[in-house]
């Protein structure tokens, strides 16, 4: 018998160790495979989030001094033999104590998943989902004793559904179990295979054999307590099921170390047990409070135990890093990798949490402090306008945020936000849909296959400097082609040359592409196109250009005319050059008008002078109605130059350089990234990276929203001063929406919910602003976390002139040094630029020295919830409020 | 006779092995990097149980069961010794050297501690008590040091 639906265990059981030997064979899901689609794009809103947040040091004040004690030597020597002489330094027992004490949390966590019962509201069919517990304790597990037991307790030797029903409870309970056992073996694995720390390592090794005894102990309680067990209540859980179940086996009189994980695991739980009877977020309030009263109060205890949260981190997100999440998985196996990396998010985030209350407690040690703790916490952490009691909630806050998210994943809040505020959806084929002809309408060449390709392409010469109209109707291809088939393209493909007629492709695909499907297209008209392309090109061109589509518009009118509709490119495209502009679709494009089409293609550019690169264009398109998803990077090395203006690294989600076209309704959620080594300057944002705008009139970024991670970097490892006197510089700017945006670029109705993460200028929606206008940006807002050293903003990083932002608010957290603020870090003379602006009150350092933040005003996330609090904010036409009412979303 | 010549070789062999285990276990006897810091651990750990004493001075009982115990303990100067040995090449073997040759004074702290009976006997329960007077000698005893590091 095997009643085993894969899915459905995976929903509720969902451990990675489980997954290898689950098998399905039927589906009576909750979840249909589209919804598991849309908890990847859900996932990975949120893992780039919690990642970027919580995936490394910066910000997080215990794991920063852990790494900086370890630099100092003299201090952390003085902590070690302080820790010999009081008799707390770190042994076997102490580790044992601190994995406990982790684990007691996470079982804190599961009594509240019973608190809760969401999950078991939405089952369809206890009686499967009863069976197919005990199969996955059967077929996975191989708990051969505890089974008989088991399968008792749910009739299924009767083979009795309703007898399963009436034990319902105790099947609640033993998947429960199944799921901590699991949660603890996961962490207690990471910590074992990963951390570099011998002592901790051996103790999680030890650990997980103790973890083991205690489910199979779990197990057998249930099973013997089928009439017994009372109501399915978290109490009973703790109660019944706790470590004082080992208390009565011969390991707990023989063995150390089960003595040291029951007395351990009871003590975390009396300090958390009076939290329990509360019936609330058990978990989060223990969170919320700082309250994790286990350990000790000792000075020296805490220094090592801080050291070992944050080796412990380190090992928890070694051992994430190894979970493959992709689209491309099968629906079950990708649920699990889901589940399995957001519970170690969890683990992560409370890890953190109490790293941060140890340094926190530090701070109020009734023996006494040490000084250079406290003068490092004040340089490094707290500025002058934060309390650490400020700074603390600040942390509490920013983690309870993220907990919630990553738990919300699987509520499907997120699928809502996307849909209510994304506006879109993305695809599996094309974003308009189209009907396929099945006869070649009258003006129209078919081309069914590769061949018939070829012969347009064999037509389309090479392309050469066009003077007039008259060249292109009697030397190049005018004429219009429609695909009646998907075609295949071989291995030595060559690129058509240069075209100038109309290709429909009709719904159809060109797959195998390795090149430009043509070099350039000048006035023409591709539309309803998908390709897919895997394209790697190493070249010493000076510059070179590239884009599926075409390498670039060019001839006698440019771009100008040439229109590109509903396509899309899926694939790879991987370049090494000098320098160039490259994009999904059209390298340059001059002025084309591309509308309904996306990337999905991973774009990879490596140059040795700069470039442009954009998931849809390289750079200059009219760009409406598209997105991308793919991860787009470029990294130059600048070689031998010394002028920053001379060399720009531009990227962005849809195009990396824009000078006067307006970019309306799109969005990207891949990862952008603009990286150089040497003088140049670095711009990368959501959308765009550099928007160039124009003195004499308006250039659009309107109604357009990021998520994907935006980073910009910048080293030089070499020494002009020796060859040129001065030192090399560099200007980069990063954007949740536009690295940089010129004068009269107008941003308005954008939004940013992904990480932006720069040195200077770092904005959620612009990095840099160069517009004096009243209303360079305007209804706008941010949830991203904005990290950089210095010029963080919310909105925006910098500007360079007086420029005016109204009716936009920031929930993101604010994570940087010098001039950092809610809104803007940093703004021309100081002057006044914010009407009607907000920002949560919790979110970071909020208001930068010498700026006038007269006109932005904090809120709590009470206030954020209530349109009231946005004066200003026009709520009939342009703002309304999320429908679970926590913020207000833009109506478009 | 053969049989002798056959012994003689036998207990020449027997001695040359034995000979050779005698060094080889020499050559183990050297101590490790390892086992040397240990052993300088073992005694700064030491200074922190065997340096510490003491001393109760009188108990005041409130009933058969509880009361209280004036004590006075003396404990290391920690400040005196980590400042001594900072700066040393390796401080670790410098602060045990000075450690084992009880180069430090001591300090005495005054302090009121529970009293409890256990099996009929009063028990004098000082450890917290101590441990904190420890613990603040030891933080300032850092704190001089790091001040010292901050200085340079």
């Amino acid at each position: 018998m095997k009643r085993i639906t894969a899915l459905l265990l995976a929903i509720f059981i969902s451990l990675s160790v489980l997954v290898p030997a689950v098998s399905a064979e039927s589906a009576s899901f909750i979840y249909s495979g589209e919804d598991i689609e849309e908890l990847y794009y859900d996932f990975e809103y949120v893992s780039g989030m919690v990642e970027g947040v919580f995936g490394k040091s910066d910000g997080l004040a215990y794991w920063t001094y852990a790494e900086d004690m370890k630099d100092k030597k003299v201090g952390s020597w003085l902590i070690d033999v302080s820790s010999k002489i009081i008799g707390e330094e770190p042994d076997e027992k102490y580790y044992t104590e601190v994995l406990t004490n982790m684990i007691a949390l996470l079982e804190y966590d599961t009594a509240e998943q019973i608190e809760n019962q969401g999950q078991f509201d939405k089952m369809k069919n206890l009686g499967e989902y009863a069976l197919d517990v005990v199969d996955i304790g059967a077929t996975v597990i191989g708990l051969d004793d505890e089974l008989d037991g088991i399968s008792k307790a749910v009739g299924v030797a009767s083979d009795g559904i309703d007898l399963v029903l009436d034990n319902v409870k105790q099947i609640k309970y033993y998947e429960l179990t199944i799921r901590n056992y699991a949660n603890a073996e996961n962490f207690l694995k990471a910590v074992n295979e990963n951390s570099d720390n011998k002592m901790l390592a051996e103790a999680a090794g030890e650990l997980r054999n103790v973890n083991e005894l205690l489910f199979k102990e779990r197990c057998k309680y249930i099973a013997e307590s089928v009439d017994s067990t009372g109501t399915f209540l978290a109490k009973n859980f703790m109660s019944d099921l706790s470590f004082s179940l080992l208390k009565n086996l011969k390991e707990y009189k023989k063995d150390q170390l089960v003595k040291d994980y029951v007395d351990y695991g009871e003590k975390a739980y009396k300090a958390l047990d009076r939290l329990i009877s509360t019936g609330e977020a058990v978990f989060k309030t223990v969170m919320i409070g700082g309250d994790l009263l286990f350990g000790t109060t000792n000075t020296f205890r805490r220094h090592n135990e801080m050291s070992t949260m944050a080796d412990i981190a380190q090992a928890i997100i070694a051992e994430y890093s190894k979970i493959k999440v992709s689209p491309d998985m099968p629906a079950e196996n990708l649920y699990n990798a889901i589940r399995t990396k957001s519970e170690f998010y969890k683990m992560l985030i409370a890890t953190h949490l109490r790293g941060e209350y140890l340094i926190y407690s530090l701070n109020y040690n009734d023996a006494g402090v040490l000084s250079s703790f406290t003068k490092w916490f004040d340089q490094n952490i707290v500025n002058e306008n934060q309390s650490i009691k400020k700074w603390y909630n600040t942390q509490v806050d920013c983690c309870e945020k993220y907990y919630d998210m990553v738990e919300d994943i699987f509520e499907r809040l997120m699928s809502e936000k996307f849909v209510v505020e994304g506006g879109f959806e993305l695809h599996d084929g094309f974003i308009v849909e189209i009907e396929q002809k099945d006869t070649v309408p009258e003006g129209y060449i078919g081309v069914y296959s590769y061949d018939d390709f070829r012969k347009i392409a064999d037509s389309c010469p090479s392309d050469a400097f066009i003077t007039s109209i008259y060249d292109v109707e009697t030397e190049y291809n005018t004429a219009n082609y429609i695909l009646m088939n998907d075609i295949t393209l071989p291995a030595d493909f060559d690129s058509a040359g240069a075209f100038y007629g109309i290709l429909d492709g009709n719904g159809y695909t060109m797959r195998g592409l390795n090149k430009s499907l043509f070099e350039t297209i000048g006035g023409a008209v591709i539309k309803n196109l998908g390709l897919e392309i895997n394209f790697t090109k190493d070249t010493d061109d000076t510059e070179y250009s590239f884009g599926a589509i075409a390498r670039g518009l060019n001839g006698w009118n440019n771009g100008d005319g040439s229109h590109i509709d509903n396509c899309f490119v899926k694939g790879s495209i991987d370049i090494t050059c000098r320098s160039g502009y490259f994009g999904g679709l059209i390298g340059v494009a001059d002025g084309a008008e591309m509308t309904n089409c996306y990337n999905e293609a991973d774009i990879s550019i490596k140059t040795r002078q700069g470039g442009s690169v954009g998931g849809i264009c390289g750079e200059d398109a009219d760009i409406i109605n598209c997105y991308n998803t793919g991860d787009i990077s470029l990294h130059a090395t600048c070689e031998n130059t010394f002028n920053i203006y001379s060399i720009d690294v531009k990227v962005g989600g849809i195009q990396g350089g824009n000078f006067y076209d307006k970019t309306e309704n799109c969005y990207n959620t891949g990862n952008i990234k603009a990286s150089a080594n040497g003088a140049c300057s670095v711009y990368s944002g959501g959308v765009l990276g550099y928007n160039y705008g124009s003195w004499t009139f308006v250039t659009d970024i309107k109604n357009c929203y990021n998520i994907g991670r935006v980073t910009c970097d910048w080293t030089s490892d070499y020494d002009a001063t020796k060859e040129y006197g001065f030192a090399l510089g560099a200007s980069y700017c990063a954007g949740g929406i536009v690295g940089h945006a010129g004068s009269t670029v107008r941003i308005n109705g954008c939004w940013n919910g992904g990480e932006v993460v720069g040195e200077h200028f770092v904005g959620g929606i612009a990095g840099r602003v160069n517009d004096d206008s009243d209303d360079a940006i305007t209804n706008c807002y941010n949830m991203g976390t904005i990290s950089a050293v210095q010029y963080a903003g919310g909105i925006m990083g910098k500007d360079v002139y007086e420029m005016g932002m109204k009716h936009c608010y920031n929930m993101g957290v604010i994570a940087g040094g010098m001039h950092c603020g809610a809104l803007a870090g940093g703004i021309n003379d100081g002057e006044e630029c914010f009407e009607d602006c907000y920002y949560l009150d919790s979110i970071g350092p909020a208001t930068p020295a010498g700026i006038d933040y007269t006109g932005a005003t904090p809120l709590t996330a009470e206030e954020m919830a209530k349109p009231e609090s946005f004066a200003g904010f026009d709520f009939v036409d342009t703002w309304k409020l999320r429908d679970d009412h926590t913020q207000p979303l833009l109506k478009w | 006779m053969k049989k002798i010549l056959t012994c003689f070789m036998l207990l020449l062999l027997l001695v040359f092995s034995l000979s050779c285990a005698k060094e080889s276990g020499a050559e183990e006897k050297e101590s490790t990097p390892e086992e040397k810091a240990e052993r300088y651990y073992e005694t700064i750990r030491s200074i922190g149980t065997e340096g510490i004493e003491v001393e109760v001075k009188s108990v005041n009982m409130w009933n058969d069961y509880e009361g209280t115990a004036a004590i006075i303990a003396t404990i290391p100067d920690y400040t005196e010794l980590f400042v001594a040995v900072y700066g040393e090449k390796d401080m670790t073997k410098a602060l045990a050297k000075a450690i084992r040759r009880e180069e430090f004074t001591t300090i005495k702290y005054e302090g009121t501690v529970p009293v409890s009976v256990v099996a009929g006997e009063q028990v004098v329960n000082s450890e917290d008590t101590v441990k904190d007077f420890v613990e603040k000698e030891l933080i300032k005893a850092i704190n001089a040091v790091m001040d010292l590091e901050g200085a340079e």
